[in-house]
């Protein structure tokens, strides 16, 4: 058994060389970088220490308005500088820290810590968490270059893009005075035309699918919107909006994100369809617009349901921190701690149902062209 | 008020769309919400965050499965796949949200948060975790349940396909819809994250600072882990289907089926 196993490995390693060297060479190059944030110390502007030495004193238990207990502690830490002109100079800093760690952090030995010097004293400002966040990035990286080879890395390829183009718009917003809703739409069209060209390529299918797309935006955006502002966003607390800055159009931004958070799923909708209708058109050039219609309502129902619940869970999950502590906080739970995220995914399923619709609509006119008889 | 105008909007394109099939993804919906409200109960009436998490993502799981496509071989192949990734990615997950102490709230929640107590007697590392899989579990079985519908297709059309064959069209399918899965993913988190980003442009974090930055941390390595699921998902589920087609689970599976045919048969008898 395991000679026979051995000798398959071996007849694949022979077969697959190129392939296996590649993702050797690939690991190789990831685990370096991963290794690289692990010692960039000396790129940052602030002070890096490395924790030698945690003592750690029990200060007491602490109770939350409805009674939870707490342990509090007081911890002393011996660091060593990695970094600046103190470089390997020990230090001692102090760091409360509490059991659950809703508001504070709890070091332990080998952990790397950012410093602030406030009156010529070292204080913590926080973890160092580059590395992590590179480990896990880069193990999804070499997943999806395993698994999906050109086409993953395509993707990742345009959401860097997606990253900047947005980053762009931002600036035209938030610099050159131009309104949120305008520069999400533009952005989103964008958006819409480079992911679905990047995924289908330069062809017939990839028209239909960015037209079916645009259509479904622009009558879901101006549906939903209506709806909202005609309501005088009664029971959407978007005052309450996350990191809302720039208050004076807090309704606009969320209109904006809207659109956004609802883009990517009408576009995953929509390639699906066309690349569904056209492998049968392709099959059978003849074939009649009834079946068509009747093969685009089955592709429809296969992918409506997922889709809504993917937006469902990733919308949700986001809150639970939030409504743990207000829980804890003694106060009463109702809709409007969720309200944003429940009319978000709202906004979301209509762009889906709607999608599914519009896209099937659109694409048998597109892809199947003229009758011939 | 709005949220039952839009409730109907979204009833109404549901029904444009599928007929009737989109009452039953009404119906799967609300079943959904029900078990997030109950998990996030138990959580916080101090239930372990974690364990609460990984039942309820796979109660979840059969609901979405067996509930909307029938006990059959290809949502066998779903399953089994979902809960070998969701077990794969739960250690993961865990010793990334310890290792960055991912739960807490960061210095750009304060504006939310402030005026609250801290002390809640539950340790928020773990309730990161619980957030992380349970915000995968979605797209996780969407991307399961669109291989292994790919993968019985194939079956279907050339009954005497092997393994490796059948592993192959799963892995093709898979490479088709990475990039609009990744999309969608990426959007919504988007979505969510708009006024964050204009947080940070408007005080100009460098480089580092955005990647040590709490918040940015969690909503990025949120992004990579929903996006990882899918991706290793794909050969997990083509293996599964390709096994239990035509590998060494197929006499397992078809005693599974006369199995159901006989409960059915039975059931329609009494």
């Amino acid at each position: 058994m395991i000679c026979r196993l051995l000798t398959q490995a071996k007849q694949y390693i022979s077969e697959n060389k190129r392939t296996l060297l590649l993702f050797a060479f690939l690991a190789l190059f990831l685990s370096g970088a991963v290794l690289f944030t692990y010692f960039d110390a000396f790129l940052y502007d602030c002070p890096v220490g490395e924790v030698i030495e945690v003592k750690i004193e029990k200060t007491g238990i602490y109770h939350s308005p409805i009674g939870d207990e707490e342990g509090h502690a007081l911890q002393t830490l011996t660091l060593r500088l990695i970094n600046g002109k103190n470089k390997g100079k020990f230090i001692l800093c102090e760091n409360e820290c509490t059991d659950s760690g809703v508001y504070d952090e709890t070091y332990r030995p080998g952990d790397r810590l950012l410093l602030e010097i406030q009156n010529g004293a070292y204080t913590i400002t926080g973890l160092k968490r580059d590395t992590v966040a590179a480990l896990v990035f880069a193990v999804l990286l070499f997943a999806i270059v395993a698994v999906s080879r050109l086409k993953g890395v395509m993707t990742l390829l345009s959401v860097a893009v997606n990253g900047m183009l947005f980053s762009y718009a931002l600036d035209a917003y938030l610099f050159h005075g131009v309104n949120i809703m305008i520069s999400a739409l533009c952005v989103s069209i964008i958006f819409c035309v480079i992911c679905i060209l990047i995924v289908c390529g330069w062809n017939k299918k990839a028209f239909a699918s960015i037209l079916s797309t645009l259509v479904s935006v622009l009558i879901v955006t101006v549906l939903t919107f209506v709806t909202i502002w005609g309501c005088d966003f009664e029971g959407v607390f978007a005052e309450g909006l996350q990191y809302l800055i720039i208050e004076a159009d807090y309704r606009f931004t969320f209109l904006a994100m809207l659109l956004l958070g609802s883009l990517g799923a009408m576009m995953d909708i929509c390639v699906s369809m066309a690349a569904g209708l056209q492998e049968l058109i392709e099959k059978d050039h003849g074939i009649a617009r009834a079946s068509l219609n009747k093969s685009g309502i089955a592709i429809g129902k296969d992918m409506m349901g997922t889709m809504v619940n993917v937006l469902l869970f990733t919308y949700l999950c986001g809150s639970i921190p939030y409504i743990i502590l207000v829980y804890h906080n003694g106060m009463t739970l109702d809709y409007s701690i969720i309200s944003l995220e429940m009319v978000r995914f709202l906004c979301g399923g209509c762009g889906i149902m709607a999608s599914v619709f519009f896209s099937r609509w659109i694409c048998i006119r597109l892809l199947r062209g003229r009758d011939q008889s | 008020m709005t949220g039952w105008i839009l409730f109907g909007l979204f009833v109404f394109f549901s029904l444009l769309a599928g007929g009737t099939h989109g009452l039953k993804t009404i119906f799967t919906l609300l079943l959904n919400m029900g078990c997030i409200l109950a998990i996030v109960a138990l959580i916080i009436h101090g239930w372990n965050p974690v364990i609460t998490a990984l039942i309820g993502c796979l109660v979840i799981t059969c609901l979405i499965l067996f509930f909307n496509c029938g006990i059959n071989a290809k949502t066998m192949a779903s399953f089994l796949s979902v809960f070998t990734v969701l077990v794969l990615q739960l250690f993961f997950v865990l010793w990334i949200t310890d290792a960055a102490n991912l739960g807490g709230f960061g210095f750009e929640d304060l504006n939310d948060v402030a005026g609250y107590s801290f002390d809640i007697g539950i340790k928020i590392s773990a309730v990161a975790t619980a957030c992380i899989m349970m915000g995968l579990i979605g797209a996780l079985t969407d991307t399961a349940i669109a291989v292994s519908t790919a993968v019985f297709e194939v079956k279907a059309n050339y009954p005497d396909s092997a393994f490796s064959d059948l592993y192959a069209s799963g892995l093709r399918v898979g490479k088709d819809i990475t990039g609009t899965t990744v999309n969608t993913l990426y959007f919504a988190l988007l979505g969510e994250a708009a006024t964050l980003m204009i947080w940070y442009h408007i005080y100009d974090y460098s480089w580092w600072e955005l990647f040590n930055s709490i918040v940015f941390c969690r909503e990025f390595i949120k992004l990579c882990f929903f996006s990882l699921s899918c991706v290793l998902v794909m050969p997990v589920c083509a293996a599964f289907c390709g096994s239990l087609l035509s590998g060494s689970l197929h006499a397992w599976m078809t005693k599974i089926e006369k199995g159901m045919q006989k409960l059915k048969k039975w059931i329609q008898d009494e």
